[in-house]
């Protein structure tokens, strides 16, 4: 696994904003997939943000 | 022996205490003060020139400590990794031996191969490192199957062997093999692959060394089934080192099956590196460098044919096969398909002549050597599949043929070299009969046919030989290494007792096991009894584990020890009684003058050994401490009947093993549960040889495409059924415990008895392991395609 930074977020809004100003952060939806290719080098996302549904405001 | 419960108990593991509450001490656990981490840089390619390595960039990385080459190896004078068993082929030529580097040195030979190590602060920086390393390689065509090794234009592996020949070797009587088949009723042939296996052990490789400045020595904590050989191995062939000043210890190791038999490159290189950073590196593999850098197991080519009279009496068997080695030789790989196969062909039959030739190919795939078996599971496929095959044909009961050929009185001379001690083969055929209750199996398959299913009964009456032994005759074979094992009892002031063992466990039990055996032996609670293994700072030799020796050899070099232990102190016992030594005997953990009350505890003379105030100081030592080695007379000869019945689902292609039944004869049993757990283990493998587990490169490129459990299929619980096993007890004759080894019969027996079953089900003469749901889908259309 490369190094990233894992983001968490409070709101829907912070997550997007996390999304647009780094283009290759993922969201992290139970991981099935993303931690598999990570684990094995595959992927290189710079931030992984959890999707788990933020408290509404 | 004593009245002691302890032989034959199902006494649960010592170990698991620790193992189950997290206390096990593995490789990777051991952390030494200014730890560097390594990982290790692998080539891509199958084959490959390397034209150069620029590791400038990797150098100069955050945390990055040292980056080191083939080059620098050479530089250093640091030898390739030997081979154990020098080979001699058909032309009285020996093997051919390639240099195999423990960095590679101008080429790569296949996917995985070492090229560089780079060491960091930590795991992470040594890893992204290793990415700057810059290597710039050359592809060159790559040869993958064994089949095409030595077909001509052939990409060369090695330059000494341009026809990529390691060797053709040849045991038996051809002449009379060739005299026997031209008379015979009728001939069964067949032609199988028996696949190449990936070994997956639950803790991958490991490697922690770490040097010392203020005595010039060095300790490598391994993941290791024999650490005194690998330290002899390392410091005689590799390194140069004084063997006294490395230290090697095998701590918890979580299993083996053969694959940390072996010297390997990355421990070489970590205890090389250690000196010249002059701080510990530790490299722990991850599971998909596991896939490309263990050894691997079996992939054989075979024609196999046997030869029968009217009545189904063998007459002869007539094997050929081809077994690829891999790219380089792994430290025991030549005696695999050689000494270890072809001797086990006569399996439980009086064959009377037999001939089998192998020739060994490189190809640019990992390294094959010893995996769960190691050439009896293929010897035992070879055999039993033909044997089945043939009694088909010949419209017999697969049982009364076999019946018919087995071998009844003993001892037995084999034409492959072999002497059986001692067997009952119908015994243990008989018990499977009735386990398995094949008298209902027709009931079951017209009930499996109503349901649209397809059911099948497949035997595989297996021989295995154990504790391969002696080390003379294997030494005239072609062995480079003794094959005895040595033991120390060291009885304590107080009466407790640590046995050493050079015997190591890696989850078969030991500290159970051996613990029964020494407190049967000295009478007293087995919480008194420490087994120690798997460290050559404390233990005085040992061969370690493998080819299911250690109760046999190992367990029989603590009972010498344990016997010498007794003599000393019956001479101690019979000075305090004030009797004569000759009236003193040892029984239920006490020294008795015979025929009186008198006696004196263990514990008593044991403290009377280290507080010799009233001891026959001028004719004994005071202590009590002794040590022995043993050396066997003969190979053991487990052996038992498998059934498999299995159900398969011809429009899906599914295949269900809905009963295996194993009666094994294994001689005396020391704690059942035990054996009960390695026939199980064992069952699984063998069961996922044949049905789900199959290594694959690509044949072009040499890329595992199995490289990951996505795409390598181990068993799982839910793959096989609730095993029913039985026991048969032959002692074995020549060691005094009565024992044989039960570590490798399940994996041995058990790829014959579910292909047979299986080409019972669908009416085939024979399917490809691994038989796949698409490979059985696929016959099953075929079939319909041409009824």
């Amino acid at each position: 696994m490369y190094a990233f930074n894992y983001q968490k977020v409070k709101t829907v809004a912070d997550a997007a904003k996390v999304l647009t100003r780094d283009g290759d952060a993922k969201l992290l939806a139970g991981g099935q997939s993303l931690i598999a290719a990570m684990k094995l080098r595959l992927a290189h996302p710079s931030e992984v943000t959890p999707r788990s549904p933020p408290p509404s405001r | 022996m004593g009245a002691t419960p302890y032989i034959g108990a199902s006494i649960k593991r010592k170990e698991d205490y620790r193992f189950l509450t997290g206390a096990g001490n593995y490789t990777d656990d051991v952390a030494l003060p200014r730890q560097t981490y390594a990982h290790f840089v692998r080539s891509p390619h199958a084959h490959a020139k390397i034209k150069s390595i620029k590791k400038d960039k990797a150098q100069k990385a955050p945390g990055v400590v040292a980056v080191f080459t083939g080059d620098d190896l050479a530089g250093a004078k640091v030898n390739g990794l030997p081979c154990g068993w020098l080979i001699t082929d058909v032309n009285g030529q020996p093997m051919k031996e390639p240099p195999h580097p423990c960095l590679a040195q101008g080429k790569a030979r296949y996917v995985g191969d070492h090229v560089a190590i780079v060491i960091a602060e930590t795991h992470e920086q040594a890893r992204d490192a290793a990415e700057l390393v810059k290597v710039d390689y050359e592809e060159l065509p790559a040869v993958v199957r064994a089949a095409q090794a030595r077909k001509k234009g052939a990409p060369v592996v090695h330059d000494i062997a341009p026809d990529n020949t390691c060797y053709v070797w040849g045991l038996g009587d051809k002449a009379a093999v060739d005299k026997a088949f031209s008379g015979a009723a009728h001939v069964t042939t067949l032609e199988f692959l028996n696949n190449r296996l990936i070994p997956n052990a639950i803790e991958p490789r490991a490697a922690n060394a770490t040097y010392s400045r203020a005595d010039d020595s060095y300790t490598l904590y391994v993941a290791s089934q024999n650490p005194h050989v690998e330290r002899l191995l390392m410091t005689a062939f590799v390194l140069g080192l004084p063997e006294h000043k490395v230290r090697v210890v095998a701590p918890d190791v979580g299993g083996g099956f053969g694959s940390k038999i072996y010297l390997y490159a990355e421990d070489v290189v970590c205890t090389w590196a250690s000196k010249q950073i002059n701080r510990p590196v530790k490299w722990t593999a991850d599971r998909s460098e596991s896939f490309v850098s263990d050894a691997h197991g079996r992939d054989h080519v075979t024609k196999a044919e046997l030869a029968l009279d009217r009545d189904g009496k063998f007459l002869a068997m007539r094997v050929t096969t081809t077994a690829n080695m891999g790219a380089y030789l792994s430290t025991f790989a030549s005696c695999i398909p050689t000494i270890l196969y072809a001797t086990l062909l006569a399996g439980q039959y009086t064959t009377p002549a037999i001939y089998a030739e192998v020739t060994a190919v490189f190809t640019n795939t990992a390294p094959v050597d010893a995996y769960r078996g190691a050439g009896r599971p293929e010897a035992t496929y070879v055999v039993e599949r033909l044997v089945e095959t043939a009694a088909r044909e010949m419209k017999m009961n697969p049982a009364e043929i076999r019946r018919r050929n087995f071998i009844k009185s003993f001892p037995y001379q084999t034409p492959v070299a072999l002497l059986y001690d001692t067997g009952n083969y119908e015994a243990t055929l008989a018990e499977a009969l009735k386990i398995a209750d094949v008298a209902g199996f027709g009931g079951r398959k017209a009930d499996a046919a109503r349901r649209g299913k397809l059911r099948g009964l497949g035997y595989s009456c297996y021989i295995e030989a154990c504790g391969i032994a002696p080390s003379n005759v294997a030494g005239a074979l072609g062995a480079r290494a003794g094959l005895f094992e040595a033991g120390e009892v060291r009885v304590h002031p107080t009466g407790k007792v640590t046995v050493f063992t050079g015997s190591h466990s890696h989850g078969q039990g030991h500290e159970t096991t051996f613990g029964q055996v020494v407190a049967d032996r000295l009478g007293i609670p087995m919480e008194d009894i420490d087994i120690v293994h798997g460290d050559t700072g404390k233990i005085l030799f040992g061969m370690g584990t493998y080819g299911s020796r250690s109760i046999a050899v190992g367990g029989t070099a603590i009972v010498k020890a344990v016997d010498k232990i007794v003599a000393k102190g019956k001479k101690i016992a019979a000075h305090l009684m004030e009797a004569a030594e000759a009236d003193i005997e040892f029984k239920d953990g006490a020294f008795v003058v015979k025929g009186t009350d008198k006696k004196k505890a263990f514990a008593e003379v044991s403290l009377a050994a280290y507080v010799p105030h009233n001891y026959p100081l001028d004719k004994l030592e005071p202590g009590l401490n002794e040590n022995a080695f043993y050396d066997p007379a003969n190979f053991t000869f487990p052996a038992g009947s498998h059934i498999c019945e299995v159900e398969v689902d011809p429009d899906t292609g599914t295949v269900r093993v809905v009963n295996f039944t194993a009666v094994d004869d294994f001689g005396k049993i020391i704690n059942p549960m035990i054996v009960e757990g390695q026939v199980h283990g064992g069952l699984t493998q063998g069961i996922g040889q044949a049905l789900t587990e199959g290594c694959h490169y690509d044949k072009d490129s040499g890329q595992l495409v199995t490289g990951s459990y996505l795409d390598y299929c181990m068993p799982r619980a839910d793959d096989v059924p609730n095993f029913r096993v039985g026991t048969k007890e032959t002692p074995c004759t020549h060691n005094p415990l009565g024992v044989k080894g039960c570590g490798e019969a399940g994996a041995i027996g058990a790829p014959a008895a579910v292909m047979n079953a299986l080409s019972d089900a669908l009416g085939l003469r024979d399917i490809e392991m691994p038989a796949t749901p698409q490979r059985i889908w696929r016959a099953c259309r075929e079939m319909k395609k041409a009824a």
